[in-house]
């Protein structure tokens, strides 16, 4: 039935819209001859032609009435009227253009930045997880996250469990990946035999890794992700069946990730993946995985399985786990929960933590839109005063009030197009700028354009907006009473009902103003506040020309003997840099870089580690100190004056402590050492780890031990029969970045760096560090020709890194901040500016009964600072009710700030006056004869 | 005189599709075979009768042509669509059924 319908009736829509005139031309000779025949019909019954002609007229009752209805009966009426609103609206709107580029404008900056913040999280709220079918994908892990997954285990699971449709396992480790020319350090996650075809997504290049390279166990080829490919191998499509090297084992490359897939191990989805994928097989280099092939498991769950059903399941099959691991029940002491497997959809570790934060952004710059709203408001409220003689002549002529209304909000809409047109401009703009300024690593920040769903988003908030800001000038400006307006006396002096409400919407619209701009201010100052004191933070450091890079030796003598080889090559590196003219002192750590890089958690060491591994304190009966954060460096002498750290107490490493370390590294790589190991396995206790000397910082004495640190001892792990201790021979100040985890300084130790064949240097030079660089790299690359040089930047340069997210998240508030508050200056000078000039007369009267200048003056100022004072308590109220939501972006700042409340209520008192001194003062040179005469 | 508001609600559409029904024809043969049908009591002005005509058009159940008539006019001619035969049947079948549930109530013997 109805494409029939449509058949008829839709050329007919068309032609009534397109080809009006012929319609009409049609519709007027059908009536013409209508009449016509009549007249002739009464003529042939006697009548006189004049007189017939008239009756058939009457019959008809009204010619033009009559086609008036035949073109409503063609249903495209309210198209025609809107396209008549539009292009009169266009026309009016062109007449005005001062008017017309300052509401576009306006309405663009708030648009344009709610389409480029939204087209930056849009992936995240909507699409968190790009896999096909994402839903029923989850990620399986060891309620002791540590323990993960043996291949047995995966195998029973994958055996065992019906709700699983696949699952594979996957172990994350750093590695050295050398590229075409440079080499750098990224993640590679190992992956078993389904991991790629779970994910359900194609590689760009080659193919992806299968079971069949997983099952034999000797898989080479590995999946490089787009940023390891882009950056280290400048994207080159050749790259199929190269060779390419990470940490010690050479793989052939086989396939490369799509831009999106940029999700590595589910573990750190803060970051955008950047590293590679290599199969998981026997002689991965897990050396220090002793228990567990994998970390976690991933894994589609059947088609109509529910979590609770999987849950139910997987219980089972860790208990029957678990009975399998002999040995394991002694040192959890019966308790078998830690073995128990936990599974979350993978959508929890997917931007689970970015999600609030991104709603309470798009919360943030949606208030900008809604001030950039209110001052259209303002501005349209304004025009139809100033319009007000032709609204009233229209009424006059005969318009209905809806008519009108609806003409205004046509311009509203035109308005509001054209503000989105240019909304979207900005927002090109506004991506560009947020993709620069955004930390390095942010996920998905690429993906970030302008598509349909931005687009549409775009559409509908304009559309929104014109609502929002039309209408209620439009039913204002249409429900002013005729009389009163072309009566003549259409000053303030009649307190027409209209005219009170008129005012009324003038104030709801300034308190609205600053409210808004109140709340968007506050949130902006206590992100501010909270950066302030991250970028205060002392970090313990004196970071100014200190050069850090990280260093990989090569030479085969290395590998052979560290003590001889690394240690002599290393030694001989120090020295000549400590010998250039500009380098000051230098040293080395065993460590990625000083600033929370090899975090060591007491009690989860290694995946796997038996439990009993801790920090016990002399004295302290051989208490277990609780699993507490405690960071563990290896450092070379001199570390703490290169990094410019501060010794508190004791001592610093001397050549002695080294060679003692050294000992004790070689007894450890000994076979007494591999006995003890075992034996420890088979205990279930913890490995020893006993270095002679160690220095701790501050915190770490304050927190572990009691009195004089100096000459205590503690030791890591249980108590072994016949274990030394470690002594502390001095004490150094806490060294913490610039991040918000970081603001509670984590307890460290340090103990000399005996010899290694990765460490990292700290050089302190006497100008700008990098300047240093080609000739240090000369001399690294003389020592060992294979040696790579990676990280190398400024320890100024990593600590900016640090506060990267915090930087950046306030850089998006105070920007909203900053917005609003010039929003809301020009909304409130517009309406302040409109109210004193419609009061003109009302002004002049009070001149001419005696107020003096002064007195106007504190009238219109002081009539302003009460709704500020209106707007700023119940903004003060929103944002004491929204700033909670920023909880997690905050440090060492409550929500409720009341220093920053304060402040904002001063500022935003102080800008309100400020938008309406110059109106004020207009109104104060009033001329109280011209503003009598104007009447 | 009973006005076209006194029809009941949506019998002129009904009328004006059954006399096309029969052949069609142009805006004045209506009007008049209105009147000669219904015995004048049912008149229909020409102000309401061709809105109703282009109502019926826009509806797709009746569609129009100009065409020269025999007696050398070029007039506007109206006939039925498929969809307007149906729509007829429709509106017959309810209006039977109205009507003689009407003609019922109102020829009820006083009990």
């Amino acid at each position: 039935m109805r494409p029939e319908h449509w058949l008829y009736t839709i050329p007919l829509r068309l032609r009534s819209l397109f080809q009006r005139t012929q319609a009409d031309q049609e519709l007027d000779a059908e009536l013409r001859d209508h009449i016509e025949q009549k007249t002739q019909e009464y003529v042939a019954q006697g009548m006189a032609p004049e007189a017939a002609r008239r009756a058939a007229m009457i019959e008809m009752g009204g010619v033009e009435q009559a086609k008036e209805k035949c073109r409503d009966a063609r249903g495209v009426r309210w198209i025609q009227d809107l396209a008549q609103d539009l292009r009169f609206g266009a026309r009016v709107l062109r007449k005005s253009p001062g008017f017309t580029i300052a509401a576009v404008l306006m309405l663009a900056l708030g648009i344009g930045a709610n389409t480029a913040i939204f087209s930056a999280v849009n992936g995240i709220i909507f699409d968190p997880l790009p896999y096909p079918d994402a839903s029923r994908l989850i990620r399986l892990e060891r309620q002791q996250i540590a323990w993960g997954f043996s291949k047995e285990e995966m195998g029973e699971i994958q055996r065992q469990c019906t709700a699983l449709k696949q699952s594979a396992g996957y172990l994350e480790r750093p590695a050295l990946i050398r590229g075409a020319t440079l080499s750098q350090r990224r993640d590679v996650v190992f992956v078993s035999g389904d991991f790629f075809s779970i994910l359900g997504i194609r590689p760009l290049l080659g193919s992806p890794i299968t079971p069949q390279d997983t099952q034999s166990g000797s898989g080479r080829g590995v999946v490089l992700s787009y940023r390891l490919w882009m950056s280290l191998f400048g994207g080159d499509r050749r790259i199929i069946g190269r060779a390419i090297s990470a940490g010690d084992q050479t793989y052939r490359v086989i396939g490369v990730m799509p831009k999106r897939f940029d999700l590595g191990s589910f573990s750190s989805s803060a970051e955008s993946f950047d590293g590679l994928w290599a199969p998981m097989s026997v002689s991965s280099p897990i050396a220090d995985v002793r228990r567990g092939n994998a970390e976690a498991m991933i894994a589609r769950m059947k088609e109509g399985v529910s979590l609770e059903q999987l849950n139910v399941e997987l219980k089972t099959i860790s208990a029957r786990l678990a009975a399998a691991r002999p040995g394991w029940e002694s040192t959890t002491g019966g308790n078998l929960g830690g073995l128990a497997i936990e599974t979350h959809s993978l959508k929890h570790y997917v931007g689970s933590g970015e999600k609030s934060n991104v709603l309470v952004l798009l919360g943030a710059v949606g208030f900008v839109l809604l001030l950039a709203c209110v001052n259209l408001s303002a501005l349209l409220l304004a025009r139809g005063w100033t319009r007000r003689h032709e609204i009233a002549m229209r009424r006059m002529l005969g318009a209905a009030r809806l008519r009108i209304a609806r003409q205004l909000l046509a311009e509203s809409l035109l308005i509001a197009a054209a503000g989105g047109a240019v909304g979207l401009l900005f927002a090109a703009w506004g991506i560009r700028v947020l993709v620069a300024l955004a930390p390095a690593g942010t996920p998905r920040l690429e993906h970030m354009a302008l598509d349909g769903r931005v687009l549409a988003f775009t559409a509908g908030v304009s559309i929104f907006a014109a609502a929002l800001f039309g209408l209620a000038p439009a039913m204002q400006a249409a429900s002013r009473r005729i009389g009163h307006k072309l009566s003549g006396g259409w000053g303030g002096s009649v307190a027409a009902p209209a005219t009170r409400r008129r005012h009324s919407l003038q104030n709801a619209l300034i308190i609205s103003e600053v409210a808004i701009a109140v709340i968007l201010v506050t949130g902006g100052a206590l992100m501010g506040r909270s950066l302030y004191t991250l970028v205060h933070l002392d970090t313990g450091t004196q970071p100014e020309h200190v050069l850090t890079m990280s260093v990989q030796l090569h030479d085969a003598t290395c590998n052979q003997n560290r003590e001889e080889g690394c240690g002599v090559i290393t030694g001989n590196i120090l020295d000549r840099i400590r010998a250039m003219p500009w380098v000051e002192s230098a040293a080395i750590a065993g460590w990625r870089n000083p600033f929370g890089g090899g975090e060591y958690i007491m009690g989860y060491r290694y995946p796997g580690a038996p439990l009993g591994q801790g920090l016990y304190v002399e004295g302290k009966a051989g208490d277990q100190i609780p699993r507490d954060a405690v960071t563990e460096d290896e450092v070379s002498p001199g570390y703490f004056a290169a990094l410019g750290v501060r010794m508190l107490k004791g001592r610093d490493f001397q050549p002695k402590d080294v060679s003692a370390a050294m000992a004790y590294r070689a007894w450890l790589l000994g076979p007494d050492a591999q006995k003890e190991f075992a034996k420890a396995d088979k205990e279930g206790r913890c490995t020893p780890d006993d270095y002679p000397a160690a220095i701790v910082s501050e915190s770490f004495a304050g927190k572990y031990i009691s009195g004089n640190p100096i000459g205590k001892h503690f030791r890591t792990c249980t108590s072994k029969e016949g274990a030394s201790w470690t002594e502390i021979i001095g004490v150094v100040g806490d060294v913490r970045d610039h991040s918000p985890r970081e603001l509670v300084p984590t307890a460290a130790f340090y103990v000399p760096l005996s010899a290694s064949e990765s460490w990292t240097l700290m050089a302190r030079t006497s100008s700008d560090p990098m300047i240093a660089v080609p000739e240090i790299e000369r001399v690294v690359q003389s020592a060992d020709k294979g040696a790579a040089i990676t990280n190398v930047q400024t320890v100024e340069q990593m600590l900016t890194e640090s506060s990267a997210d915090p930087r950046f998240e306030t850089t998006l508030f105070g920007s909203f901040g900053a917005l609003g508050l010039l929003l809301a200056v020009i909304g409130i000078y517009g309406v302040i500016s409109y109210s004193v000039a419609q009061r003109t007369h009302e002004i002049g009267v009070r001149m001419a009964l005696g107020a003096a200048r002064e007195d106007v003056l504190a009238m219109v100022l002081g009539q302003s600072a009460r709704l500020a004072l209106a707007g700023i308590a119940l903004g003060l109220a929103g944002a004491f009710g929204l700033t909670r939501f920023l909880r997690s972006m905050l440090f060492e700042v409550t929500p409720a700030d009341p220093a920053t409340f304060a402040a904002v209520a001063v500022l935003l008192l102080g800008t309100a006056l400020a938008a309406c001194w110059i109106p004020a003062r207009k109104a104060m040179r009033v001329d109280p004869m011209v503003a009598l005469r104007h009447e | 005189m009973s006005k076209p508001s006194d029809l009941v609600q949506g019998t002129l559409d009904m009328l004006l599709l059954k006399i096309l029904a029969l052949e069609p024809m142009n805006g004045f043969a209506v009007s008049l075979r209105l009147k000669q049908v219904s015995g004048d009591i049912l008149q229909v002005s020409d102000g309401s009768l061709y809105p109703a005509l282009h109502k019926l058009e826009q509806e797709g159940w009746i569609t129009a042509e100009w065409k020269t008539s025999d007696k050398g006019r070029r007039a506007k001619y109206y006939w039925l669509t498929r969809l307007g035969r149906r729509q007829l049947e429709r509106e017959a079948t309810n209006w039977g059924r109205l009507s003689g549930a009407i003609s019922r109530v109102v020829n009820l013997k006083d009990a």
